[in-house]
């Protein structure tokens, strides 16, 4: 170890830029590993990401001709197709969603995010209550006026949370009575943000087109065991049996989907996590070459040394073993660097790496989010491949010179 | 010495050129009066002087070599990408949106009339919706506004519909139904017909809904599609495809008309309001051209404090206003477009900070390796600045060395379609502009980084180096 920090000492150049090096690399594929991290997996209130499958908008129209085509399916479409799946815990259906003109008055609104949701979408988010309660079955099945306001409304119309529960909300000049204040949802959580919750109605808007049209969708959520792959043909087989039921329209799920596929590369056919890892490979398969040059460089004034503890009887493994610590330490000094770093660029940059600059939305998130264990973990296997890469050939080339030709060049 | 044989090839500007080499161009003679050939000779010399000295150093530039080829075509395809977006985002889309902004209004359900009859609708409806208009006129940042249905900028909200000439071959064409001062908010440019906006009371007359057949205003490829010619199609007469009978005449053509900035063109075409929209209460969308000194960042938001009460004109109030900039960041959010574009640009920077912390990290043990040799040339009577140039010589002659082979590989990704071609087509001058910027910009990365460790061999004292040695 000591002989390691001398080295470092004695080198200062070479450590500089193999540290900034290895850190940019590092900060760099940290970067990508964290954006798809955070947009994949289980964090609150998106708890159960990994086994969700999306219905998405449905497609309906006319077998015979194709015509009266149109997007969205009804409440009872989506219930015939989604009620009793074998493989789903739960199953949370989700009115038309729209941004309506909300306010504490008429001429107090803006336009807010409203969702119209039933129990099961409190379990499929967890998003905590800050005052008040949840609607209940009893106003879930009679549609009351009631509403679920999220912190920051509450606060900017009425004070406080607790102030908040019992008032009146206007929602599209409706009065609705607020029962409950959450917390705030950030809008990095697609599906679960909103700013106002309330129940939906299960009356059709209108009844023609079989009864196929409105604007639901549902969330459906594997039972532990089952992967959403299963799930996907349990709804598909389900579909297919529901359309058996109609007689002149057909209705699809075109984007019948699990969340990473929601959230990237809806249409490619390779996998999202196999092209992150061709992504990160990449990203770190040139860096790593760049180092490998630099200490190939570096390792041509050491080869005199090398080769004279060889001659003393040094193994050629315990010698290789020496190469990889050696850069090992300057790897983990970068590794470290480049993970504060991408902490950073993350933090400084979420919005554009993270929100892509959608204006006008709540976007609140906490540091914590990229300071998890998982993370960390990753950054150790990410350095120690980068180093076993980078190190090698170089460090195999240089022991496997013979001695004679080196001493006898000196 | 890495390598250190001492041939005469390693050394060439110490002997006459003629020795290694007998460049055609001496063989005319009206250049041996210039001082042309002379600087020929010189730069041949370096070229084989510096390949030497990379085949010499084969083993630590086989990794230069590795990166450059790799770097160099990855990079190729990033900016072959952002090529792609740049040069469709700078064709002209037919409009410009520059202060231009969205404004939604909506009906409040507590204040809303089901008309049934002319009188109603005209009472409960119509009327307060031009008292709407009429206000978003009069508020002294608005240059003009204007009433539209159909497909919009920047959005997914895209409405067709078939048209046909012989009624049996039909062109789809995105719609939009529009009030004459849309021409103007928008600045759309006509081709053909300029006339029909010449005066206001012309335009008014002409772009009457209630005309049969109704005027229409075409892009230039629906009129091809249409009559298989561009020109002087004014006056000529097509139908909508599938409700029969209702029959359009071409009263100007207009320029091309993509939806997005990275969208193909398509056709397009502009009609006054259906009859649909007289019967049934649809709320129109209102777009409004801001006078530019009035245009700041927070134009909308003082909009929408300023005029929510004045247009609260039953059942109407002012929903939303949103500039079009603000939603084309929304629509290549939303796409994927921007996480595309940011993505490539962001793999670009990486690739170029690698490019130069190798070359600089490289070149760096080099010179200092070279030490020696470097300052037997300046005994020898090379000039600083020679070195210097050799140096930078041979990091250039390495990226044209990588980029050779690098090229074939690009082009092969090229002829299999491996492009990205939505936005752009494929064409050669593409590639070679693409190309050539990705040498370029590698070429500045490379020379940035060896001009430091060149700087530092540049200082070496030829007399303490030799001496040391």
């Amino acid at each position: 170890m000591k002989q390691i920090l001398t080295l470092i000492r004695q080198n200062p150049f070479f450590s500089v830029v193999s540290i900034i090096g290895t850190a940019v690399s590092i900060a760099f594929v940290m970067v990508v590993y964290m954006v798809y991290d955070i947009q994949t997996a289980n964090i609150r209130p998106e708890i159960h990401r990994d086994r969700t499958v999306y219905s998405s908008y449905g497609y309906y129209y006319r077998r015979a001709d194709h015509s009266d085509s149109n997007t969205g399916m009804s409440y009872r479409a989506a219930h015939a197709v989604f009620d009793g799946l074998p493989g789903a815990e739960t199953v949370a259906y989700q009115g038309p969603g729209y941004v309506l003109y909300c306010g504490p008055s008429p001429a107090q609104g803006m336009r807010r995010t409203v969702r119209r949701v039933d129990l099961n979408y409190w379990r499929v988010y967890d998003i905590p209550l800050v005052a008040g309660r949840l609607f209940s079955q009893e106003e879930m099945d009679a549609c009351r006026d009631v509403v679920v306001i999220g912190e920051r409304l509450a606060r900017e119309a009425f004070g406080s949370a607790e102030e908040a529960v019992g008032k009146n909300y206007f929602v599209n000049f409706r009065p609705k009575r607020i029962i409950g204040v959450t917390q705030d949802v950030s809008s990095l959580f697609t599906f679960a943000y909103g700013e106002l919750w309330m129940p939906y109605s299960t009356q059709p808007i209108r009844t023609d087109a079989e009864g196929l049209r409105g604007g639901f969708d549902v969330v459906a959520l594997a039972k532990p065991g089952v992967s959403t792959v299963e799930l996907k043909e349990q709804i598909e087989h389900s579909l297919a049996r529901f359309n058996e039921t109609l007689t002149e329209y057909k209705l699809e799920l075109p984007d019948l989907s699990t969340y990473t596929e929601r959230q990237f590369f809806r249409s490619d056919t390779l996998s999202p996590a196999v092209t992150c890892i061709i992504l990160g490979l990449i990203l770190l398969i040139v860096p790593a070459i760049n180092v490998s040059g630099l200490i190939s460089s570096q390792m041509s004034r050491r080869v005199a040394e090398l080769a004279v503890r060889k001659a003393y009887g040094a193994r050629r493994s315990t010698l290789m073993m020496q190469l990889l610590c050696e850069n090992l330490v300057l790897a983990l000094a970068g590794a470290l660097l480049g993970f504060v770093l991408s902490c950073l660029l993350l933090w400084w940059g979420k919005e554009w790496m993270l929100g892509y600059g959608a204006p006008g939305a709540n976007f609140e998130v906490s540091i914590l989010l990229f300071l998890r264990p998982v993370v960390f973990v990753v950054v150790l296997a990410v350095c120690l491949l980068f180093n076993l890469l980078s190190v090698f050939i170089p460090a195999w080339n240089v022991t496997h010179k013979p001695i004679a030709e080196v001493l006898g060049g000196e | 010495m890495e390598n250190g044989k001492w041939k005469v090839e390693n050394f060439p500007f110490l002997f006459p050129s003629f020795i290694l080499h007998s460049p055609s161009s001496i063989f005319h003679p009206s250049f041996l009066i210039f001082h042309f050939p002379l600087s020929t000779f010189h730069f041949l010399n370096m070229l084989h002087s510096i390949l030497q000295q990379i085949w010499n150093q084969r083993r630590s530039n086989g990794w230069l070599f590795a990166e450059l080829w790799i770097v160099f075509i990855l990079m190729w395809y990033c900016l072959d990408v952002l090529y792609g977006f740049i040069h469709a985002e700078r064709l002209p889309k037919g409009y410009d949106l520059e202060h231009v902004y969205k404004i939604r209004i909506s009906s409040n359900p507590t204040q809303f009339v089901e008309c049934t009859s002319e009188d109603s609708l005209q009472r409960f409806w119509f009327k307060p919706m031009e008292e709407v208009v009429r206000r978003i006129r009069q508020h002294p940042a608005v240059e003009n506004a204007a009433m539209w249905l159909g497909t919009d900028a920047y959005t997914r909200r895209h409405m067709y519909q078939g048209y046909t000439v012989d009624s049996v071959r039909v062109t789809t064409a995105n719609i939009r139904y529009v009030s004459t001062e849309y021409f103007d908010v928008m600045r759309i440019p006509l081709e053909q017909g300029r006339e029909l906006f010449a005066t206001q009371e012309r335009a008014s007359a002409e772009w009457n809904p209630a005309a049969s057949p109704q005027p229409a205003i075409v892009t230039r490829d629906l009129a091809d599609s249409l009559f298989h010619t561009g020109d002087g199609v004014v006056g000529r007469e097509f139908m909508d495809y599938y409700s029969g009978g209702l029959r359009y005449r071409v009263a100007a053509v207009c320029a091309l008309q993509k939806s997005d900035d990275y969208a193909r063109y398509e056709p397009f075409i502009l009609t006054p309001f259906p009859g649909w929209f007289y019967q049934w209460q649809y709320a129109p969308s209102i777009s409004i051209r801001v006078r530019p000194e009035a245009d700041t960042d927070d134009f909308a938001a003082r909009f929408y404090r300023e005029m929510t009460p004045q247009l609260q004109v039953a059942p109407f109030y002012l929903f939303d206003i949103q500039s079009y900039r603000e939603q084309k960041i929304e629509r290549d959010a939303a796409e994927g477009i921007t996480p595309y574009i940011r993505g490539a640009w962001l793999i670009v920077l990486f690739f170029i900070f690698n490019v130069f912390i190798g070359l600089m990290g490289t070149f760096w043990f080099r010179t200092r390796h070279r030490r020696c040799e470097i300052a037997l040339r300046m005994a020898m009577g090379s000039s600083r600045k020679k070195i210097f140039g050799l140096l930078l010589g041979e990091g250039i002659l390495l990226l044209s060395l990588a980029a050779l082979p690098a090229l074939f590989v690009c082009g092969n990704i090229v002829m299999a379609g491996a492009t990205m071609t939505e936005q752009t087509d494929a064409t050669t001058l593409r590639f070679v502009i693409v190309s050539l910027s990705t040498f370029l910009l590698m070429g500045v990365m490379v020379l940035t980084g060896i001009c430091f460790p060149a700087m530092q061999a540049m200082r070496v004292q030829p007399a303490e180096a030799l001496h040391d040695e």
